[in-house]
């Protein structure tokens, strides 16, 4: 039975404070810490690594406007109106630029409902496809569309894959289907060691352009090779764990490839590390990936606009 | 049509005003003519919206520190360039002022369209300023010169590399030798020009011999011969201390007439008082003395002064009775003067000259005639101007009519209509500023700063014309109809390029005039320079 929809007031910048971004699968998996080398100590690879284009992926999401309905029963249909957009850039040769940005829109409904919308906003139309998210609540509507911009991540990354390329997405890996691309995930926050004490004593005594060795993961669904880099030194008053990160390939790339990326990665992000006047996430939020996301939110494009033209539109009428 | 960007909507668009985005691989430089269509709601049809380009900027799109430019140029930080162009608008046909919108493509105005922003489309008579920076003719409107509308051109320009004579010449050549512009009056058009500085222009008769052959391009595109002044008659002071007239100049003297007055004509046209001309001379007193002096003269017999010095012993004599009941300082002061005056001018003064016709300058003869005052003492100079001012003045005066027109060149006004102070030749100047234009006596003066000259001057001149500028002159308020983008332009401005302003164009125009078909000095002449002449060449600066 069609039910009409209708807005909740609150303005979607009161999100529900929950984190999306990880935390990285509690179970770790098993870890091998001697799959590169047997002597535990950081690597510098030599800074004439061979040259590759580099692809920065990214996404950003915003949710446009909350949306409620109840069916017959008086129970309450959840529904968030939202945009998600990904895209890349390419540096390559001294030269950086958006190569591919992709924008979606989303009504994703709860209660199993699903309905595509059309509205008006400026000169333009805007579809928003119909979505039905798996659980009922908020915050599953929002697990749903971090699924739907990861998802879209990894098709912007897939496009870039080739010879010569190297491709830096965001995040662990969990949402490619390729196992033997040329791809690294690269986890700005460490949630979890991975290694016990004794080997983790190493990350935080890194230079930058070193790493770890490679260390493989074994959870038997992605199982991958990942190391810890350090990005930039960290200043006097801070952590010596600020400015590393984690990366890691998938394990089907096989020991060689990954310590060829892992060799590329240290010399190469470095390069990239943002600085604190830049970015309040330096130097991990990297600068192309900075610029990337600040893109993205540009042609997601104007909130008001857009909140303006749904409220419109349900105030016309809207069902589900 | 030629899309060269769209109207951005990230500043406010205005009927008077808008920016355009353009496109990194089109051109937009200064001084582009621009055309916007804006169509009405509802079918209200279009509106035409003309302008001209007055500022570029280009900025690298998405940087937010100054250091991201390196990161760009390291390939680490994407950013686009983006240039933004600014447009005045010239005009709006039909005039319904609606801003363009954000988006409307933004095209160059060519043909006819370029002759609707400028205005030329709705001028009856035009003559050519110049070429544009894109090569196509820039006109003024002639009857705001003709004095039907208005009159006078006034330039302002740094000594030296402003060019105002050279360019002063260019439109007088232009005016001339247009087609059809002067019509059934062009035998009858004069000028009358002052050379007051070097003697580049005793050879507006000569053909530039190191004229580029790409030049005649230009002045075919201006509808203009390649060739110099086809009627000039040439006049320099009569060389002192010497009983035959020979002309003193330096570099030429083949076809230059030697000019000076006959102590009678001095006396009779009351040419006295342009021997006090000094700007700070004046005293009410002291200007009744001349007064009455002059008014004795006419009527005393002076025939038998032979020279100046005779004359000056006439009135020295002859002054307590002459002068009244003026104060004996003030007929001291009068002597003074006098005394000073004869030793600088006495020698244009004679008093027996075979045929003193010959002598006389006469603008009439010729289309163009040149009076060298150059080589003469300051003093001098204002005699000179003065006397042939006043007397062409009366001339025009007593025919009743503006037509045929007489066009003036005067360079250094400054000295001869200062702001401050009064003398009988800013007397002269700014009665042809006032009332010139219903006399057909066009002024074209040119100084180097028009802060220093007698305001009603330069707010009488129709067209305003700007060289290079000082950068300090430049921030007078004489300058007032330059846009401050031009104001910083006009102190790069090279030789050769003027800023023109006319009274329907809203924004002043940058003009490029063609090197001179005419020889501006000896070289150019393949003249034989008189050995030891002491004549610096005035161009040299600008090779």
């Amino acid at each position: 039975m069609p039910t009409k929809l209708l807005l909740d007031p609150w303005s979607p910048d009161y999100e529900a404070p929950i984190q999306t971004d990880g935390p990285e699968i509690a179970a770790a998996g098993e870890i091998d810490p001697s799959v590169e080398t047997a002597a535990w100590k950081a690597i510098q690879p030599a800074a004439n690594v061979a040259a590759r284009r580099i692809c920065f992926v990214d996404g950003v999401r915003r949710i446009e406007a909350r949306v409620l309905a109840q069916d017959d029963d008086g129970k309450l249909i959840h529904g968030v109106f939202s945009s998600a957009g990904a895209g890349c850039v390419v540096s390559d040769r001294g030269h950086a630029s958006y190569e591919r940005i992709d924008v979606h829109r989303y009504l994703i409904l709860g209660a199993g409902r699903q309905k595509a919308e059309r509205i008006a906003a400026g000169n333009q139309a805007i579809e928003f496809e119909g979505i039905a998210s798996p659980g009922d609540t908020q915050d599953d509507l929002i697990n749903c569309l971090q699924n739907l911009m990861r998802t879209s991540e990894a098709t912007v990354a897939e496009s870039f894959f080739g010879a010569g390329t190297c491709v830096f997405a965001d995040g662990p890996l969990n949402y490619f289907s390729a196992a033997t691309a040329p791809l690294v995930g690269v986890i700005k926050r460490i949630y979890l060691p991975y290694l016990d004490a004794a080997h983790f004593a190493l990350v935080a005594q890194l230079e930058p352009g070193e790493r770890t060795p490679l260390f493989s993961i074994r959870d038997n669904k992605y199982d991958r090779y990942s190391w810890f880099q350090r990005l930039a030194t960290p200043r006097l008053m801070e952590h010596r764990l600020a400015g590393i990160v984690r990366l890691e390939v998938r394990a089907a790339l096989g020991l060689q490839q990954a310590c060829e990326l892992a060799h590329f990665a240290a010399v190469r992000l470095p390069d990239f590390a943002s600085t604190p006047v830049r970015d309040p996430r330096a130097p991990q939020n990297l600068v192309p990936v900075g610029a990337l996301e600040e893109q993205l939110r540009h042609r997601l494009g104007d909130a008001m606009t857009i909140r303006r033209a749904i409220e419109k539109k349900i105030h016309e009428g809207v069902t589900v | 049509m030629n899309e060269i960007g769209k109207v951005l909507g990230t500043a406010d668009a205005q009927p008077l005003d808008y920016w355009f985005a353009v496109p990194g691989d089109k051109l937009v430089q200064l001084d582009d003519v621009v055309a916007v269509q804006r169509c009405l709601p509802e079918g209200g049809g279009k509106v035409a919206i003309y302008g001209v380009v007055d500022t570029v900027i280009a900025r690298h799109e998405g940087a937010k520190l100054e250091s991201d430019v390196f990161l760009a140029h390291e390939g680490v930080l994407p950013l686009n360039h983006a240039i933004k162009a600014h447009v005045m608008v010239t005009r709006v046909e039909p005039e319904i002022f609606v801003p363009p919108l954000p988006g409307d493509a933004v095209c160059k105005a060519e043909g006819a369209q370029r002759e609707q922003a400028l205005f030329f489309d709705s001028m009856k008579k035009r003559f050519v300023l110049g070429l544009s920076r894109d090569r196509e003719v820039v006109y003024g409107n002639f009857e705001f010169l003709d004095g039907s509308r208005g009159a006078h051109i006034n330039i302002s320009g740094v000594s030296g590399v402003a060019t105002k004579t050279t360019y002063a010449s260019f439109l007088l050549y232009g005016i001339f030798n247009s087609t059809g512009l002067l019509g059934a009056e062009k035998a009858n058009t004069h000028a009358l020009i002052f050379n007051v500085k070097g003697e580049d222009l005793l050879f507006l008769d000569k053909p530039n011999t190191i004229v580029k052959p790409e030049v005649a391009d230009l002045y075919a595109k201006l509808g203009l011969p390649v060739q110099p002044f086809e009627s000039v008659g040439l006049y320099a002071p009569v060389r002192r201390e010497q009983d035959k007239m020979i002309p003193d100049t330096g570099t030429r003297s083949e076809g230059v007439l030697a000019y000076c007055w006959t102590i009678e004509d001095f006396c009779k046209e009351r040419y006295l008082r342009f021997l006090f001309a000094d700007a700070d001379d004046e005293t009410s007193h002291l200007s009744a003395v001349i007064d009455r002096v002059e008014n004795h003269l006419t009527r005393e017999d002076v025939s038998k002064c032979e020279d100046f010095d005779d004359l000056k012993d006439l009135i020295e004599s002859q002054l307590p009775q002459w002068a009244g009941n003026a104060a004996a300082g003030t007929q001291m002061s009068f002597l003074r003067r006098l005394e000073a005056s004869a030793a600088r001018v006495g020698h244009l003064i004679r008093g027996k000259v075979e045929d003193p016709a010959r002598h006389r300058i006469d603008w009439k003869k010729k289309q163009v005639t040149v009076v060298d005052i150059h080589s003469l003492h300051d003093r001098a100079k204002r005699f000179v101007i003065g006397v042939m001012l006043k007397r062409m003045f009366e001339d025009k005066e007593k025919s009743g009519t503006a037509q045929p027109l007489i066009f003036v060149v005067l360079d250094e006004l400054n000295k001869y209509a200062p702001r401050e102070g009064w003398s009988p030749i800013k007397d002269v100047i700014l009665d042809m500023a006032e009332r010139g234009r219903s006399l057909g006596v066009i002024l074209i003066g040119a100084q180097q700063t028009a802060s220093q000259i007698e305001r009603r001057v330069v707010a009488n001149s129709s067209f305003r014309v700007v060289g290079r500028l000082d950068t300090a002159e430049a921030q007078q308020g004489e300058y007032g109809f330059l846009p401050a983008s031009t104001r910083l332009r006009s102190s790069i401005l090279k030789p050769g390029t003027m800023i023109v302003s006319q009274p329907e164009i809203p924004i002043p125009l940058l003009v490029q005039f063609p090197f001179p078909a005419w020889a501006t000095r000896p070289s150019e002449a393949a003249v034989k320079v008189t050995a030891g002449s002491g004549i610096t060449d005035p161009f040299a600066r600008f090779k």
